[in-house]
C-alpha cells in the first residue's frame, strides 16, 4: 500500500500536505491531566472496541501503546507529522491509532482525549475533513463526545472551542521567501483569520522553506467557511508563489547553478546533515516544478523530506546514531531513493 | 544576537508568528528553529497570552472550585486548560470574556452531533439563519445571502434524516 504522501494531488508544486485535525473529549471524564493512569487505559481500550467495527478498505489500523515503543521510533513518528513532539515526549499511557498508509493517526490521551487527525497529499481540505468527520461520528456515537449548545465541541484549551477544528495546509515558499516576503503574508494572512507559521534566515532557509498556514478561530466559524477561507488564501498565497519564482527565473544561469548544484549534492553526497538534507530537497523540488531540472515525482520529493530526520534515519538501528554516522545513513538513503525513482 | 529561546547559541533565524493579526518576531538558533517548527505542525496557541492579558480582571486569590474536578481558576490560568466539560459551566463568568476575545464570537455554529442533536436545537439554528438570511437580503448582501441559503439547506436535510432515522428506530 502507498504512504499518504505518495497519492497525488492538485497543487502540489506548492503544497506539500493537508491536515485536518478534530479536537475532541469524552463528557463523562475529566480532561488530560486529571486522568489517572488507569483512566487513560480504560479509554484507549474504548477508543480501540470503537473503532473495531469501523471499514476502511485495506487500509488497516493499527493500535500503538507508546509506552511499547522505542524513544527513537516515537520521534520518526513526530518527524513524520504523525504524533505531536509532547506525546512523544510522555508516552505514559497513551494510544496512538495509525493507519497503514499513515494518512489517519488518532492520539488518545494528548492534550485532549482525541486528536483526530487526516493527512492528505498536496492540497485536498475536503477529501480529509470528510475523513475525519467520519472518523468523529463512529468514535462519537460509542464515547459520546462533550458537546454544548452555546461553546460547540467542549476542549481542554479554550483556543480550540466550537468545532475544535484545526485545518493546515503544508506551503513550500522558496521564491517569496528568496523575495523576503513572508513577514509581509504573515501580516496578511493574520488580518484574514489565519495564521502561517515557519522559520526563515536571512537569504537561506533553515528548513527548506517550508510554511504551515491554519486556520486561527475555531468558535463562531463552520467548518466549511474555516475551510473555504484557507482555502482561498492558499490559491492567493500559490499564485504569489509562482509569480516570486519568475522573477528568481529572470537570473537564469545564477538560479540554474544553485538548482543543479543542489541536485548533484542529493545525488553524490557521501554525508549529508539534515539542515543541507532540508535545503538542497527545497531546491531541487522548485527546480522540478519549474521544469529547471529533470523530473522526479512529488511521490519520491515527499518521501525524502519526511523519511531523513534524524530519528527517522536512524529507526531502523533502534537508536539515535552519532551525527556523522546519521549523515552518513541519511546520504545513502537518499542516494538509494533517487536512483531506484 | 544569541537564540531567545535557549539563550545560548547565535542566533541564525527569525521566526514569526501571527495571533489575532499582531504579529510577534523571535530569533532563534537553527536547532531551536528546527524544534520549533516541528512542534509548529501540532502546537496550538497556547492560553497564556491571553489569559496573561486579562489578568488584571481577575480576583488575586478566588476559592472557587470546580465541583466536578476541583481545578481552581488559579490552576486554568496557569496551565491555559480547564480541568473537564463542567469547568466552562463552573467559570462561566470569568472565562466568557476571553473566549470571546480569541475567537471574537461567542457562539458556536459549526457541526452538532447527532448525539446530543435535537429537532429542537435544529429549528432553533434555522430560524435563526432566516433571520439573519432576511437581514443579508435587505442589505443586497448577495454572497452572504447564498451562503446562508446552503448552510440552511444543508440543516433542513439534516434535520429531515434526523426525523427519518427516529421513526426507523422507533
Ligand atoms: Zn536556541
Ligand atoms: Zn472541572
Amino acid at each position: 500500500m502507498n504512504a499518504w504522501y505518495q497519492q497525488t494531488a492538485p497543487q502540489q508544486d506548492v503544497v506539500l500536505s493537508t491536515r485536518i485535525r478534530l479536537a475532541r473529549n469524552v463528557a463523562s471524564l475529566p480532561f488530560g491531566s486529571r486522568l489517572s493512569r488507569d483512566q487513560r487505559e480504560q479509554l484507549d481500550t474504548q477508543v480501540q472496541q470503537a473503532l473495531e467495527t469501523i471499514h476502511l478498505g485495506d487500509n488497516t489500523l493499527s493500535f500503538l501503546r507508546l509506552d511499547d515503543m522505542d524513544p527513537v521510533e516515537r520521534q520518526a513518528l513526530v518527524e513524520q507529522h504523525e504524533i505531536s513532539p509532547d506525546f512523544a515526549k510522555n508516552p505514559d499511557g497513551r494510544l496512538l491509532v495509525l493507519s497503514q498508509d499513515g494518512s489517519i493517526s488518532i492520539m488518545v490521551n494528548e492534550e485532549d482525549h482525541l486528536r483526530i487527525q487526516v493527512l492528505h497529499s498536496g492540497l485536498a481540505l475536503k477529501e480529509a475533513y470528510e475523513l475525519c468527520n467520519r472518523l468523529d461520528d463512529v468514535l462519537d456515537s460509542q464515547l459520546g463526545f462533550a458537546f454544548d449548545r452555546k461553546l460547540g465541541y467542549l476542549t481542554a484549551c479554550p483556543t480550540n472551542l466550537g468545532t475544535g477544528l484545526r485545518a493546515s495546509v503544508m506551503l513550500h515558499l522558496p521564491g517569496l521567501q528568496q523575495q523576503k516576503l513572508i513577514s509581509r503574508l504573515a501580516d496578511t494572512v493574520g488580518k484574514l483569520g489565519l495564521t502561517i507559521r515557519g522559520t526563515y534566515g536571512e537569504g537561506s532557509g533553515v528548513v527548506g522553506a517550508v510554511y504551515q498556514l491554519s486556520n486561527q478561530i475555531t468558535l463562531g466559524i463552520t467548518e466549511k467557511d474555516a475551510m473555504e477561507n484557507l482555502e482561498n488564501v492558499t490559491a492567493q498565497i500559490i499564485q504569489s508563489e509562482e509569480q516570486a519564482r519568475k522573477a528568481l527565473a529572470q537570473n537564469q544561469t545564477a538560479l540554474e547553478d544553485k538548482l543543479w548544484r543542489s541536485y548533484g549534492v542529493l545525488k553524490n553526497a557521501r554525508l549529508l546533515s539534515s539542515e543541507e538534507c532540508q535545503q538542497t530537497l527545497s531546491w531541487v523540488r522548485m527546480g522540478v516544478a519549474m521544469k529547471l531540472l529533470p523530473p522526479i515525482s512529488y511521490s519520491t520529493l515527499n518521501q525524502l523530506l519526511l523519511n531523513t530526520g534524524s530519528a527517522s534515519v536512524c529507526k531502523d538501528q533502534g537508536q539515535l546514531l552519532r551525527p556523522e554516522d546519521r549523515d552518513k545513513v541519511r546520504a545513502a538513503y537518499v542516494r538509494k531513493v533517487l536512483q531506484e525513482s | 544576537m544569541k537564540c531567545e529561546r535557549c539563550g545560548q547559541r547565535e542566533a541564525t533565524s527569525v521566526f514569526t508568528q501571527t495571533v489575532n493579526g499582531t504579529s510577534k518576531t523571535v530569533h532563534l538558533c537553527s536547532q531551536c528553529a528546527q524544534e520549533q517548527m516541528m512542534g509548529g505542525w501540532f502546537s496550538d496557541f497556547g492560553l497564556g497570552n491571553f489569559m496573561g492579558l486579562s489578568h488584571s480582571g481577575y480576583a488575586p486569590h478566588t476559592s472557587k472550585q470546580c465541583p466536578n474536578c476541583g481545578a481552581t481558576l488559579e490552576e486554568i490560568r496557569q496551565t491555559g486548560l480547564v480541568g473537564c466539560a463542567k469547568c466552562y459551566e463552573t467559570f462561566a463568568p470569568e472565562l466568557s470574556g476571553t473566549i470571546e476575545r480569541i475567537h471574537g464570537a461567542s457562539a458556536h455554529v459549526g457541526k452538532i452531533p447527532s448525539t446530543s442533536r435535537t429537532a429542537v436545537q435544529l429549528e432553533g439554528r434555522i430560524s435563526e439563519l432566516k433571520t439573519r438570511l432576511a437581514k443579508a437580503v435587505a442589505d443586497q448582501n448577495f454572497e452572504q445571502a447564498a451562503a446562508l441559503r446552503d448552510q440552511i439547506r444543508d440543516l433542513e436535510a439534516q434535520n429531515q434524516q434526523d426525523q427519518q432515522g427516529k421513526e426507523k428506530a422507533e
